[in-house]
């Protein structure tokens, strides 16, 4: 493609665990995963609190209620005493108690906040799912204007939502940029059950850049729908692009040896030498086709190869 | 007398609200746990969901 555009992506935003990115707005009470400050909903600004604070919030509510209404039977109690002594106990009792009360409820918030967190997600799912959609159509429009923005908002609402099309957008997307070395890119989350062609192209362009992004995961993708992308106009480029980007381990040489087998005639004479190298300096291994088919390569095209002759430089992964 | 009723009342309160408290938030849910809930609540219904 031509008209692809060059971006520069803003690194993802990382959280321990997903749902540390959802928040929602104090005023409007509505959901989002975006990053802005603003509420997307309602545009006002510093409203937006994490899950946890709600959580918490409505949690240290139940608490105060409780130390409240134990407070009013201790003042009670005294506003009753008929006795300065029976005014004292009831004071010292009170406060006895409440202490009690205020110490179990102390003890055992973290475990009520993260049941409450438990109850909202249950609870609020509806909600929360209204919320991504609308992120998901923001996402959607800006992208009309802002390619590089509306996929950074796909990317974390895809953390959420697990769903082909959204994936499929991504790419689409992916696909409008100019790829390069230093961006943040990811594979596997695009990662889909069914065949797609974008998705394809955008492996064979990682396949060039950043081939520690292939991984088992989508090896086994290619291995799915290799006719289909044999198939496709650029097939045999993608296929042996990923074919090299296998060769940058032993375990997967190992793993995908007849499929490495298939391409490795077309593989460019580095990562040929490579994959030349794992073989023929692990002899006890069962190399089967992908050895033979090494060797024929190996007499046929680059027997004289000086660099061929030289020792291998040991590395676990180039 | 209504002091004792209100301090006996005050216990009975103490008591039942620490035993709820407790009895509905005795485990903490792991935060690995609360990552697999929210997921499946809004995929659940997505036949692309794996759990």
């Amino acid at each position: 493609m031509n008209n692809k555009i060059p971006v520069q992506l803003r690194p993802p935003r990382h959280t321990k665990y997903v749902y540390e990115k959802l928040r929602i707005c104090k005023h409007c009470q509505r959901y989002t995963i975006l990053y802005d400050e603003q509420c997307p909903t309602c545009d006002k600004s510093g409203g937006l609190i994490s899950l946890r604070s709600k959580a918490a919030a409505q949690v240290q509510r139940s608490i105060r209620n409780d130390r409240l209404i134990a407070l009013l039977i201790t003042l009670v109690s005294i506003f009753f005493g008929r006795t300065f002594q029976e005014m004292a106990l009831a004071l010292v009792a009170g406060l006895l108690l409440t202490s009690v009360l205020i110490y179990v409820q102390h003890r055992i918030k973290p475990q009520a906040i993260s049941k409450e967190l438990n109850r909202i997600f249950m609870r609020d799912r509806q909600q929360i799912i209204n919320g991504l959609i609308a992120n998901l159509d923001w996402a959607a429009a800006i992208g009309k204007e802002n390619k590089a923005l509306s996929y950074e908002m796909m990317r974390e609402i895809a953390t959420l939502v697990h769903d082909d099309s959204i994936r499929s957008l991504q790419i689409m997307l992916l696909q409008s940029f100019v790829l390069r070395k230093d961006m943040d890119l990811e594979l596997e989350p695009l990662l889909q059950k069914r065949f797609d062609p974008d998705l394809v192209e955008y492996i064979g362009e990682l396949s060039k850049i950043k081939r520690d992004l292939i991984k088992d995961k989508t090896f086994r993708y290619i291995l799915k729908y290799e006719q289909h992308i044999a198939s496709m106009s650029r097939g045999s480029e993608i296929l042996s692009g990923v074919a090299a980007a296998a060769v940058r381990q032993k375990r997967y040489c190992l793993t995908y040896a007849d499929f490495i087998a298939r391409y490795c005639r077309l593989l460019p004479k580095e990562r040929f030498l490579r994959l030349y190298r794992v073989v023929s300096g692990n002899p006890q291994d069962n190399w089967g086709v992908l050895g033979e088919e090494v060797a024929r390569i190996f007499t046929e095209k680059y027997q004289w190869d000086a660099d061929f002759q030289q020792p291998a430089i040991r590395s676990n992964s180039i | 007398m209504i002091t004792y009723v209100c301090l006996a009342i005050l216990l009975l309160f103490v008591t039942v609200r620490s035993f709820i408290f407790w009895r509905r938030n005795k485990d903490l849910v792991p935060p690995q746990e609360l990552d697999q809930t929210l997921i499946y609540q809004i995929n659940r219904e997505s036949d692309q969901y794996e759990q």
